[in-house]
């Protein structure tokens, strides 16, 4: 994509910020007065124990649900509201936790489909589908390790190659910030440590911000550089690893949440 | 539950292998299309003529239950839409005796803008939803239809429906308007086939397969089911405008909830996950109902004990039996 | 037009009336779909079958006695039970094979069912309408004339209505089928029969649907081809009240139910159109309708 000099103008060293985010579902309030900043390029976790409003945060970042009070903004505009497409055409690509792919197609149709769309050719009814964005749908595969499964249904995939199908999907939107719920529930622990070096790469080599939950604490510290820890939906604190490490807090609401 | 299970391997078997029987299903077809006029009698040419019309009324119905994943209950009100157009258009010019060959052509083009535009307003409703509350609106909304048709006397000859329609001279002949059917529900159908394959329709499997992530892939997942709707109530209106002609007359029966079973059924029959199903499925339902109901007058009885032993039994409609079988043989299994 | 408050009244009963008609079979649709995610687009036929039930036993009932309002009442309970049978043979032998079976399968099937009851209708009593005459004295109101039998209809919707309540909120089988439309896993952990709780939930409907049928026998002439006038009506009931809102359906079936009784003494075909406008609006309002919320997937 070439930078017009207006988005170089709008374009500041924060991706992603959200201020007083808040949500309630029922009497329960999910994600409570929530502020975060992610800055251009950062590769970040959001931990917490379960309940603790990671996912509602996710789903209210990525436009699956409204706010009922704060703001998100996405790469200096206003997205408080706007609906998923809105959001995900703006260049924010979303990995799920429970892998949300499509069952019926071909991996190779999966990626393919969703480059397509990237490409503005959803409303492109004569081309034949076989032949549009190949180039980039091979990138793809190849980088996420798929290749050798592309004409496998993508609901007979194993959990992990259904979890990096998850995540190709997601770069097929060819994004500048990446979500990504649990990347590796599910998988072994070869496929955790493949992933996760993917995961590096695509923040370090091509420059993409990330920003992942996880359950797996060693996935955790070695993997991010800056970790948030929310309980009941708020926000507790956010610093380095050594720093979350070290404090009582996160020591009190998960060892103690477990003894 | 063991029954979802049986059924999800089944979809997976459909996908595993990508060669799509449906080439060779419309190639032997289309053969069998042109050579029917071969056996003798005008009983024939009727059967045949009904069986093209309503496959591709049934082919158009596919592009919203087998590619975009909802079945909508109220597609006939787009049949019936074209039907009423050219038949409003035609009536007048056959009764005055004028009837050219290229009026009659752009009467019968006449009928798809009128039926997007009533699969628009409707449409606009129908895809806030999904699932059963899409099926209820469909049919809702198609009942409504039907209702202003058949109340609109003064316009629509109401009950009565509009009588003495009449193909123009050099297509009257029922050898000659089945061919002219043929040639348009041929065309019509490649250019299906075409949509089908291209990325619009990949967009459509993307909704029908997970709709909820489509959207995180950057689609308007309410304007693709509203464009595909606009093309499906299009394509029906086509279908409906050959009808006419070919029968005589239109009714508001045409725009009724049967008359919505209709490719629904034949969709089941042939099986929705094939481009192919529902023209195979418009074989044996019109075929079925050609002779069965000069036997008797329970057809309905009939084709409900049809539709409930398919859906029991055969859910992926015949041609997954086709399919399975052949895909049996190439591995080289018994 | 003016109206005088006479015949105001009368419509307002007819719509009140026709409204609880409304809600006894929209009620049993969202309660079987509540519990077993089932949609039965055959439920206005089996009330069909309801009412034809109901007319066959008051016909042999008043060729022993003297035709009366009292003789109804066996007619009308015998056909509930007949169709809480046919209701539990349905679910027993074809209904249960659908549950978990992708959507369009389970809507083809229950379609299949309208075709089918409908030809076996059409068998067993034929084509023309069919109607009980009960011989009752219209009441005059003002300048108009009421018929009492308005108030049995709303009595006895009323008391159905409240006993599906108590059923759902105070039996322990209610309680169970309440927790089976959140989890039935939970349900089936406690140890309890889930089949047989299904088997009875879609008889019980049914059973609702031929009691709703039987009891609106007497003022209006039952045919085929009203089943599908009735389950439009249902549909725009649930889509206006909310899916799985009780209230919601309530409150939608007494809004359809004086609505259409209005607009046919105003536009008598338009009457369908009316309740239309009004599901336009509740749907470009609040999609998931009056009561409802957003199904989680």
């Amino acid at each position: 994509m070439t930078v017009t000099p207006i988005e170089t103008v709008a374009a500041t060293d924060t991706i992603l910020e959200t201020r007083g985010l808040t949500k309630d579902f029922g009497g329960l309030r999910a994600t409570n007065d929530v502020s975060f900043t992610l800055a251009r390029g950062a590769k970040e976790a959001i931990i917490g124990p379960n309940g603790a409003g990671k996912s509602t945060f996710f789903a209210l970042v990525s436009g699956r649900h409204r706010p009922d009070a704060g703001s998100v903004t996405f790469d200096g505009q206003d997205v408080t509201g706007l609906p998923p497409h809105e959001i995900a055409r703006r260049g924010m690509s979303r990995a799920f936790q429970v892998s949300s792919i499509f069952n019926r197609l071909t991996v190779l149709e999966n990626v393919r489909s969703a480059v397509q769309v990237r490409r503005g050719r959803a409303f492109d009814f004569f081309s034949d589908a076989r032949r549009v964005a190949l180039d980039r749908t091979e990138e793809i595969l190849a980088l996420c390790r798929l290749a050798d499964r592309r004409h496998v249904p993508a609901g007979e995939l194993s959990q992990g190659d259904k979890k990096k199908l998850e995540l190709a999907l997601a770069l097929a939107g060819e994004p500048r910030l990446l979500l990504l719920d649990e990347p590796t529930a599910g998988m072994s622990l070869e496929e955790t440590r493949e992933t996760m070096a993917l995961v590096d790469d695509l923040n370090e080599s091509h420059g993409l911000t990330i920003l992942f939950t996880e359950h797996d604490m060693s996935v955790v510290f070695n993997h991010a550089r800056r970790i948030t820890l929310l309980h009941r939906g708020r926000m507790i604190l956010s610093g380095s690893p050594a720093e979350v490490r070290a404090n009582d807090e996160v020591q009190s609401i998960y060892l103690g949440g477990q003894a | 539950m063991s029954q979802k299970s049986l059924l999800s391997a089944s979809l997976l078997a459909a996908a595993r292998d990508r060669l799509d029987i449906s080439i060779p299903v419309l190639l032997v077809l289309a053969v069998l299309f042109v050579l029917l006029p071969l056996i003798p009698g005008e009983f024939i040419l009727v059967v045949g003529t009904e069986i093209l019309i309503l496959g591709l009324f049934a082919l158009s119905f596919n592009l919203i239950h087998g590619f975009m994943g909802q079945i909508s209950f109220g597609h006939a009100a787009f049949f019936g839409l074209g039907a009423y157009t050219t038949a409003l258009i035609l009536q007048p010019l056959t009764a005055a005796g004028g009837l050219g060959t290229i009026t009659f052509l752009l009467a019968i083009l006449a009928a798809v803008p009128v039926s997007a535009l009533g699969a628009l307003v409707v449409g606009y409703f129908c895809v806030r939803l999904t699932g059963i509350y899409f099926a209820m609106l469909s049919m809702a909304f198609g009942e409504l239809i039907f209702y202003v048709v058949f109340s609109w006397y003064s316009f629509t000859k109401g009950d009565d429906g509009i009588q003495g329609l009449m193909p123009p001279p050099l297509l009257k002949s029922p050898v000659v308007y089945y061919y002219f059917t043929f040639v348009v529900v041929a065309l019509a159908a490649a250019l299906l086939w075409r949509i089908t394959r291209s990325p619009f329709g990949y967009t459509l499997r993307l909704l029908r397969d997970n709709p909820a992530r489509t959207a995180f892939l950057g689609i308007d997942v309410r304007r693709v089911m509203l464009v595909n709707f606009v093309l499906a109530g299009s394509f029906a209106g086509l279908a409906g405008a050959l009808w006419g002609p070919f029968a005589r007359s239109v009714s508001p029966t045409l725009l009724g909830w049967a008359q919505s079973g209709v490719p629904v059924f034949m969709s089941l029959i042939g099986g929705a996950g094939y481009f192919a199903g529902p023209l195979v499925g418009s074989i044996v339902y019109t075929g079925l109902n050609s002779y069965v109901t000069r036997f008797t007058i329970y057809w309905p009885l009939t084709i409900g004990l049809v539709i409930l032993a398919m859906v029991l039994f055969l859910p992926g409609g015949l041609l997954s039996v086709v399919d399975g079988w052949l895909k049996a043989k190439r591995r080289g299994e018994p | 037009m003016s109206m005088d408050f006479g015949s105001f009244l009368i419509q307002l009963l007819s719509g009140l009336s026709r409204g609880m008609m409304l809600f006894l079979l929209s009620a049993g649709l969202s309660l079987i779909f509540g519990v077993m995610n089932i949609l039965n687009f055959a439920h206005a036929t089996l009330w069909l079958l309801g009412g034809y039930i109901t007319f066959s036993l008051y016909t042999a009932l008043a060729t022993q006695f003297e035709p009366s309002l009292l003789l109804l009442v066996p007619a009308v309970l015998g056909s509930t039970a007949i169709l809480f049978v046919v209701g539990w043979l349905l679910e027993r032998f074809l209904i249960r094979r659908m549950y978990g079976r992708e959507l369009p399968e389970q809507l083809l099937l229950t379609f299949a069912l309208i075709l089918i009851i409908g030809d076996l209708i059409k068998m067993i009593w034929g084509v023309q309408n069919r109607r009980i005459v009960l011989p009752i004295e219209a009441w005059p109101v003002f300048d108009s004339f009421i018929n009492p039998y308005l108030f049995v209809i709303i009595g006895s919707g009323a008391v159905v209505a409240t006993f599906l309540w108590w059923f759902l909120a105070r039996t322990r089988i209610g309680k169970i089928v309440r927790a089976a439309v959140y989890s039935r896993d939970m349900v089936s952990a406690l140890g309890i029969r889930i089949p047989t709780i299904y088997a009875m939930v879609f008889a019980l409907g049914v059973a609702i649907a031929g009691f709703s049928a039987g009891v609106f026998l007497p003022i209006i002439p039952i045919g085929l081809g009203l089943d599908m006038d009735l389950i439009i009506q249902c549909f725009a009931v649930v889509v206006i009240g909310g899916f799985g809102s009780i209230a919601g359906t309530l409150v939608a079936s007494l809004l359809v139910g004086i609505v259409y009784s209005f607009s046919v003494l105003i536009w008598p075909d338009g009457a369908l159109a009316v309740i239309f406008v009004i599901l336009v609006a509740v749907l470009i309002w609040r999609p998931y309708g009056l009561f409802g919320t957003e199904m989680r997937s």
